[in-house]
């Protein structure tokens, strides 16, 4: 009875633990089930960032017992079986990441910042906004759900500070001297398929390659002293507008 | 006469008595156990496929399982039909040539049979006309290989308790011993021993000894009642000692070990029993009072080695705890160990062949890093020892850390008692084709050992772990899968690669060879299906 009583409280939107107890206790089953993904701090990884406050799936106690229970369909998000009230001590402690966090708040204005992405900034070359752009950076179409305004300007100004290996760049020299520069889209014992600059996809056996490197740095320039404090406010605005 | 001659030109369809699963190498046309015979050396006297020719290897069949669970059978083949099982516990016998089914025996575990990990199936065993197999809801079936009509089903124990039967049983004479596992849900694991004919139990082994048995006292408190020690894979035999092998899974909770004071007999040994009545004569330890999930969940490898001078009879182990060990198999006595794969949980180990571990590496409220991680340095996947080469294979993973927490887990029949989570960057399945680590967060290799050194006689690495087994044969060639679906023919001797095709899905399973009408084969499971091969032309 109890699991079916649960439901009807996640259905009625009821988190009926929420003391400060419910949070540690959410917290133990985070760091167990939750941070290999999103994260240890929950700002994301493989996973979503969850400091936001907004959530992709919807943000009240039921859409997040839906999507911790039954997992997210297209996603890597599996379903997790714990117990109804485990589900809300869950809940209970990823909406105290989102309080507690600090986050710096938004000060710009997201039309400037838009001209700024899609002038100045040059940021189409490598990202795609909402269909329009390039494919060889992220995907920015939904980054304010992903990254917090603070996460954002470290993108922007320290952009080697993390950069996740599906997005790790690869060179590669053949032995017949054609060179080839791109996305690293995956890679086993024997060969490596990229994303390369002219956005073909290219497939290399590596027996064939007189050189190869990893690049995990970066492509992306550090634009500390290339834009000013103001417009580097609006671009974040603009960012953080995103979802 | 024409009715002699006729009868004589029929192809040979004997029973596999138990006489022929004793000498079951000297007839490698066959093969009629999960690990090819009862040492248990994945290793095949077929010498047609050779490295000379291995570059004309070619796909011949494919049997596509009609399950998106996982793939880990190693199939029979008895006289030219092979046996195999599909997840979760569906049998098939096909035409060995071509891949035609002839029958296919459908099974249906309960729905609420829900094992740790995975609704799977390792394979049979066959005495006479008889299959045998276990079942996800802990059921031991017994199944006419002609016709594919089921011929008993005892209950082992109550699934709804956490237990299940996944790995291929062994027939020692005339009786079918199986394992239970469950070790993540506080079973009390137990090997047993049925009839062949009749399926009524003969003995009962418990992998962890009750109040008044050697060993109950290494239980604090009552923690024996569910202190899990699964058998996860099958036995070995040696028939002159009479002395049957199995390897013991982890104590539970898994990484909280408070709860459990003591070195917690037998989980994470290997234990010989006397098969016709299940009475222990040695065991030897590997992780006493194990805090990492390191099942001793191996396939006890048999060899008759000289060993510093005399012949001796040996067990060859390359265990989950990162140490490869020789024992002597008639008495348990440790000969000799070595690591052989990064580890930080042990100095080494004593004469005994304990383990002296490094204080605080236990898991922790906060987390511990370990090397190995958590699914171990290898793990259930067959190794293989030819005697010819002299080398021991496995497939190890390598550089390859868990960061270990642990918590308090409450036991709840049928429910997770595990007291604890391991992280790792790398996953303990395949889940996707982008490889999202670097090769410091963990790579696998096909290693070959000596066993009178422990030292690495050869490599192959690759950039994703593997979860294969692995088969060697006498002309000597080894053959495995990968996680990246890669399938190998390697040179034994020195590792370099003969033969490769990519089959896309991973393996989890071994490869295993048979014969019929004098050619060769080779059959893997990769992903969902079974690619069988063999040489161009024929």
């Amino acid at each position: 009875m109890l699991p079916l009583l649960i439901f009807a409280l996640a259905q009625a939107q009821q988190n009926p633990f929420n003391a400060a107890a419910d949070i540690d206790a959410g917290g133990r089953l985070y760091r167990a089930n939750c941070a290999i993904c999103h994260g240890l701090d929950g700002t994301g990884g493989r996973g979503t960032n969850l400091t936001t406050g907004v959530y992709r799936r919807g943000s009240s106690d039921e859409d997040l017992f839906k999507s911790i229970a039954n997992g997210v369909p297209g996603t890597e998000m599996p379903p997790f079986t714990l117990e109804g009230r485990q589900t809300f001590q869950l809940i209970t402690f990823l909406r105290s990441l989102a309080e507690r966090k600090g986050e710096p708040k938004i000060v710009g204005d997201a039309a400037r910042g838009r001209a700024v992405f899609e002038g100045k900034g040059g940021c189409h070359a490598c990202h795609m906004v909402k269909g329009k752009g390039s494919r060889l950076g992220p995907d920015l179409s939904d980054t304010g759900l992903r990254w917090s305004p603070g996460q954002l300007e470290r993108a922007i100004l320290r952009p080697d500070d993390q950069v996740a290996p599906r997005y790790w760049h690869a060179q590669a020299l053949t032995r017949d001297g054609r060179k080839y520069y791109g996305v690293r889209l995956n890679e086993d014992t024997h060969s490596v398929q990229l994303l390369d600059s002219g956005e073909n996809l290219v497939s290399l056996w590596k027996a064939d390659l007189r050189g190869y490197e990893i690049i995990r740095r970066s492509t992306m320039p550090s634009y500390e002293g290339r834009l000013s404090r103001a417009e580097l406010n609006d671009l974040i605005a603009w960012l953080a507008s995103l979802r | 006469m024409p009715l002699i001659l006729l009868l004589l030109s029929l192809p040979l369809c004997a029973q596999v008595t138990y006489e022929r699963l004793l000498n079951a190498a000297a007839e490698p046309r066959n093969w009629l156990t999960y690990s090819g015979s009862y040492m248990s050396q994945r290793y095949s006297q077929l010498a047609q496929v050779t490295g000379a020719n291995a570059a004309n290897l070619e796909l011949k069949w494919v049997y596509q399982a009609q399950s998106l669970d996982k793939f880990e059978t190693t199939p029979l083949v008895v006289d030219g039909v092979m046996y195999l099982t599909q997840p979760p516990n569906d049998v098939v016998a096909l035409d060995a040539r071509t891949g035609r089914v002839f029958w296919t025996y459908e099974y249906n575990p309960s729905p609420r049979a829900d094992p740790c990990c995975g609704r799977v199936n390792r394979g049979l065993a066959i005495l006479g006309d008889t299959l045998f197999m276990g079942t996800i809801d802990a059921h031991l079936l017994a199944i006419d290989a002609k016709s594919g009509r089921l011929k008993w089903d005892v209950t082992v124990f109550d699934f709804a308790q956490g237990y299940s039967l996944m790995h291929a049983p062994l027939v020692v004479k005339d009786k079918v011993i199986v394992g239970t596992a469950g070790g993540e849900f506080g079973i009390r694991g137990f090997l047993a021993a049925y009839s062949a004919d009749t399926g009524k139990e003969v003995w009962r082994f418990h992998t962890i000894p009750g109040p008044g048995e050697p060993g109950h006292e290494t239980w604090g408190g009552d923690s024996w009642k569910r202190g899990g020690a699964s058998v996860w894979v099958t036995g070995s035999y040696d028939p002159v000692l009479n002395l049957t092998y199995w390897g013991i899974g982890n104590p539970g909770p898994d990484w909280n070990p408070d709860v459990r004071p003591g070195d917690n007999l037998y989980s994470d040994s290997v234990v010989a029993l006397n098969p016709d009545t299940g009475k222990l004569k040695w065991h030897f330890q590997f992780t006493p009072h194990d805090e990492w999930d390191w099942d001793a969940v191996q396939v006890p490898v048999l060899a008759d080695l000289t060993w510093q001078g005399p012949p001796r009879k040996v067990m060859l182990w390359g265990n989950r705890n990162a140490f490869f060990y020789v024992l002597d198999r008639e008495t348990g006595k440790f000969l000799f160990g070595k690591p052989f794969a990064r580890q930080t949980w042990a100095k080494g180990l004593d004469a005994d062949g304990r383990p002296v571990k490094i204080p605080g590496m236990g898991p922790s409220a906060e987390g511990t890093l370990v090397y190995p991680g958590v699914q171990g340095a290898t793990n259930w996947y067959s190794p293989s020892y030819s005697p010819r080469t002299g080398l021991f294979y496995l497939s190890v993973w390598d550089n390859y850390s868990s960061i270990y927490h642990k918590f308090h887990t409450d036991y709840v029949p049928g429910k997770r008692y595990l007291g604890g989570s391991p992280r790792s960057v790398v996953s303990p399945t395949r889940r996707e084709s982008v490889k999202l680590w670097s090769e410091e967060a963990g790579y696998g290799a096909v290693r070959a050992i000596d066993p009178h050194t422990g030292d690495v006689k050869w490599e192959f690495k690759t950039a994703d772990v593997s979860d294969s087994g692995l088969l060697s044969t006498a002309s000597d060639l080894l053959f495995s899968g990968s996680r990246e679906g890669w399938f190998y023919a390697f040179d034994a001797r020195d590792g370099r690669v003969l033969w490769k095709k990519y089959l896309g899905g991973q393996t989890i399973a071994g490869p295993m060879t048979y014969e019929v009408a004098g050619r060769q084969y080779i059959t893997v499971a990769s992903g969902h299906s079974l690619f069988t091969f063999g040489l161009r032309g024929d």
